[in-house]
């Protein structure tokens, strides 16, 4: 094997000698073992552990009567929150009132400090180096008092990260516009804000040997199917001690998802908390990922990646609206470009007269066949589109100059690319951008090369033959035990309220029926009207007490 | 997927793969290497060979863009003999460089002398082929050969074929007075027994160059024939018998219930001297066959409405003058079917309302014996007709103009 060898070179400091043992986390025997009475031994090893880095801290006070105890204070700089840390436990014990105890045991400052003296919110009270070095490394503030085999740990956390900001890819006009940033407490506390609700459970894990990534797998008890997190905690658990690090929600969803060489993703990744508290709600469960804004939703169907934060905060019919438009546009962007292929150099029977002159017309003198063209300059949008992303943000109108004009107007009046061409690639372009989810947009993308090819060696029958393999195999797709092309393939009548347009909400009875045994959701009678004679009564009545 | 192996997907991808490439792009043509015919002309030569005339849309000369050359004729005529319709549509091949599609012809046009011969020689091969469709118009040349037709020009439209079916959409719906007779219609008509078939007519009209343009040196191209589209060939069998003129046809078309629209002018109720026209908006028509006593005879009953469109003098409006009106309108009518009937059944002796169908629909025992001497039967046939007509409104204005 090849990754130990490398591993334990790296960290050789940590692992102090011992063989590697693979399943074993990164604490060396050190770290293992119980806190000691003698200060130096603990500050070597946590020194040692640390491999003397830079950052960490290591702060010996005198205390006492007659200042002859020492207090070493332990933590990294950069996790903590200064201000909060000289107010909170610096200043506590630099004026720590030693005349009232003569002659103070080291274990009597201990509980003196642990019991009134520190002024910090958090306090926990540790045995082991372990939890010292685990605990300073998000941020806390450890306090040994010489002659004690204990340690005091202080919540002082704080770091710089990004405010919670705009989501940058999923907006929306009237929807909340904060989104996730990639620190996972503020993630979980914007969560929390939208579900006041004691049932609201985080259950938080630690991936990785070296990373020690948090995932919070966050459902609401009582709506999420038990079974569904059994699920993915088993999953999680077959790669929790085995990966080095999950740093990205990406890789998670990569090494969790059902279906891994399918095109299509069956994991749903969003920055938008109203959009996980909907699924939340829903019964499905929220995976939250630290260090990344983008956090994962399972089960979903492919109707979720359809699905925007627009079509609810704008009345319904608006919603169903821009629903269609975005199937319809899901649908152009898979087969447009094939369907054009397809239909001039197969069909051309199928247009009006007048169409199919001005498309021949459009195409006279283009030196290359319809398919190719199209291959051609789907390619070139990639290209364009790319590097749109990829540049850096000041040569950005170049890009837009040399995409327009080079291969826009001049490749279509040198004759080498027709008009018609251009206009196609640019609407199936537009189209395939309309997805909320940027990845499935990704799929519509992929899948499109192949259908050209199709179109342009067996015509329309092979863009059906094409469309029929995408429809079989979305069929055939799980996500975590829930059917993804539902409620389409299997057909769920109540689900398809909230399909291909959107009902009201009233309309909603019911819960998604694959994701919650909990499944009703409203009443029926919810449709505002005026009050009935007898309600009117009831009203009246009240109204009098 | 455990018990598919990796060699056995690897085979069914190639097999897969072997799909796209054996197929070899089957009939894949390019729309840009498609010769697009218009309209097709037949007739026959000298030496009795059967001779197409096409016309070949020129989608080059039709784009929008800046290079397009107003001048050049939009599309190209050419012309190719055989001894078969399908052996001169295959010659074309060995001139024309792009490979002829014949989905999109508008028009099939026959010369008078070729449609007196018959029909049938030609007619089999559009519809058998599956590039050619039935919704091609059957159009006949009245008094000339179709390859002089295909010569007519439109001044309102570049590509003639265009113009054509122009004339041909406008004429049957605000005239009513020439048959829309795609090739399906004509076929069915032709193949059902106890009526006959009629198709389009159209008139060679030659133009009379204008005056000379007021900048005097503005180019011109001589516009030396243009097309007239009114009336109707009525054919026995697939053989041309004769010409319906405007009235006749529009009386055809009130008795197969298929006029839309059009002018009728009646007199003034008043004076009698002075004009009113009706435009014709709806009708709807019956065919009541009997047999009685072995006797055959027809009911025509006819339901038409209209509206005043134009009044020539001044005369009150009351309940009167409408029912004149109204009787004076049915009298019209009338008179453009009676017209229609007597060509059909003393001149031609061909039955292109379908009198004889409706027998055959009602009596069928009866049609049995009758379709035998039809022939004898047809121009003595009794044929009542009795017409309902109904005006509605009376435009914008309901009273007459002072006079």
């Amino acid at each position: 094997m090849v990754i130990p060898i490398f591993w334990r070179k790296l960290f050789k400091k940590m692992k102090n000698s011992e063989p590697v043992n693979n399943n074993n986390k990164n604490q060396s025997k050190s770290s293992n073992s119980y806190i000691s009475s003698y200060l130096k031994e603990n500050e070597e090893s946590i020194r040692e552990a640390f491999g003397n880095s830079a950052d960490l801290v290591l702060r010996k006070v005198k205390i006492g009567a007659n200042q002859n105890i020492n207090v070493l204070i332990v933590y990294i700089e950069g996790l903590i929150d200064n201000k909060l840390m000289s107010k909170t436990v610096i200043k506590p014990i630099t004026t720590f009132p030693d005349n009232k105890l003569k002659s103070p045991s080291p274990n009597e400052i201990h509980n003196k400090l642990k019991e009134s003296q520190l002024t910090v919110n958090h306090l926990t009270e540790v045995y082991k180096l372990e939890d010292i070095l685990n605990k300073i490394l998000d941020g806390y503030c450890a306090l040994i008092v010489e002659g004690t085999n204990k340690a005091l740990l202080c919540d002082v956390i704080g770091f710089e990260h990004r405010p919670v900001s705009e989501p940058i890819n999923e907006s929306a006009i009237r929807g909340p516009h904060e989104g996730f940033n990639e620190t996972i407490r503020v993630n979980t506390s914007l969560l929390r804000r939208r579900i006041k609700d004691p049932r609201l459970t985080i259950e938080e894990l630690t991936l990785g040997k070296i990373g020690n990534t948090k995932i919070d797998i966050i459902y609401i008890r009582g709506l999420a199917n038990p079974k569904v997190l059994q699920e993915i905690k088993n999953r999680i658990k077959k790669i929790k001690d085995e990966v080095d690090s999950i740093q990205l929600s990406g890789q998670l969803e990569e090494y969790i998802q059902d279906a891994p060489f399918s095109p299509f993703p069956t994991i749903l990744n969003t920055e938008r908390p109203d959009r996980i508290v909907g699924a939340l709600y829903e019964g499905r469960y929220a995976i939250l990922v630290d260090g990344t804004p983008y956090n994962l939703i399972v089960p979903c169907t492919l109707g979720m990646f359809i699905t925007s934060i627009e079509d609810y905060t704008q009345r319904f019919f608006y919603g169903s609206f821009l629903r269609l438009l975005r199937w319809v546009s899901f649908l152009i962007a898979l087969t447009l470009p094939s369907i054009y292929v397809a239909i001039t150099s197969f069909h051309q029977e199928m247009l009006p007269t007048n169409l199919v002159l001005a498309l021949a017309a459009q195409r006279e003198g283009v030196p290359l066949p319809a398919v190719a063209e199209a291959f051609m300059m789907e390619i070139v949008f990639e290209i364009l589109r790319e590097a749109g992303i990829r540049m850096p943000r000041l040569v950005g109108p170049a890009i837009s100059i040399v995409g327009v004009l080079v291969i826009g107007q001049a490749a279509v009046q040198a004759g080498l690319v027709s008009a018609a061409m251009t206009i196609i690639v640019g609407l199936t372009a537009i189209a395939s951008f309309i997805t909320p989810i940027y990845s499935i947009g990704i799929a519509i993308r992929l899948l499109r090369f192949p259908i050209i090819i199709l179109a342009g060696s067996l015509g329309l029958f092979g863009i059906s033959a094409g469309l029929l393999a995408i429809l079989i195999h979305l069929t055939s797709l799980r996500s975590f035990g829930v059917p993804y092309f539902e409620p389409f393939g299997p057909i769920i009548l109540s689900d398809l309220k909230d399909s291909l347009i959107r009902f009201p909400f009233w309309a909603y009875r019911t819960r998604p029926k694959f994701t919650t045994h909990n499944s009703i959701r409203q009443t029926a009678r919810l449709k505002p009207k005026p009050l009935r004679q007898e309600e009117k009564e009831i009203e009246h009545n009240y109204g009098d007490d | 997927m455990k018990n598919i192996n990796f060699r056995q997907l690897l085979y069914l991808f190639l097999l897969l793969f072997s799909i796209l490439i054996l197929a070899g792009c089957w009939n894949r043509r390019e729309i840009e290497s498609i010769g697009f015919i218009n309209s097709v002309g037949v007739d026959r030569n000298i030496n009795n060979k059967i001779k197409l005339t096409v016309r070949i849309a020129k989608p080059f000369t039709l784009s929008g863009q800046q290079n397009t050359n107003v001048d050049e004729r939009s599309f190209w005529l050419t012309e190719m003999t055989g001894d078969t319709v399908f052996e001169a549509v295959r010659n074309f091949l060995n001139h024309s460089p792009r490979r002829l599609f014949w989905a999109h012809n508008r028009f099939i046009i026959f010369g008078e002398e070729f449609a007196r011969q018959g029909l049938n020689d030609a007619i089999d091969w559009f519809d058998r082929d599956n590039e050619s469709r039935r919704t091609a118009q059957i159009a006949i040349v009245k008094g000339a050969t179709a390859a002089e037709s295909l010569q007519v020009e439109y001044e309102l439209e570049r590509d003639p074929s265009q113009g054509e079916a122009g004339v041909v959409e406008a004429a049957i719906n605000g005239q009513s007075n020439i048959v829309d007779v795609k090739l399906h219609d004509f076929l069915l008509m032709l193949n059902s027994e106890g009526i006959e078939p009629v198709a389009t007519r159209t008139d060679l009209v030659p133009t009379p160059q204008g005056p000379l343009d007021i900048r005097g040196n503005l180019k011109r191209e001589k516009i030396g024939l243009t097309g007239k589209y009114i009336g109707a060939a009525a054919f026995k069998e697939d053989k041309l018998v004769g010409w319906l003129d405007g009235k006749q046809t529009r009386g055809l078309n009130w008795v197969k219930g298929k006029a839309k629209g059009g002018i009728l002018v009646i007199n003034n109720p008043k004076t009698g001297k002075r004009l009113v026209s009706i435009e014709l908006i709806r009708s709807q028509s019956k065919i009541i066959p009997k047999v009685i006593n072995g006797r055959p005879s027809i009911e025509v009953k006819v339901q038409a409405e209209g509206n005043i469109g134009d009044i020539q003098g001044q005369f009150d409006i009351n309940l009167k003058t409408w029912e004149d009106m109204e009787k004076m309108m049915a009298e019209g009518i009338k008179d453009e079917i009676k017209a229609c009937l007597r060509v059909a059944q003393k001149e031609f002796n061909s039955d292109i309302f379908g009198f004889g169908a409706a027998i055959y629909r009602n009596y069928p025992r009866e049609w049995e014996r009758l379709k035998n001497n039809w022939d004898e039967e047809f121009p003595n046939l009794s044929v009542k007709i009795s017409v309902e007509a109904k005006l509605r409104r009376t435009g914008l204005i309901l009273r007459t103009l002072q006079e």
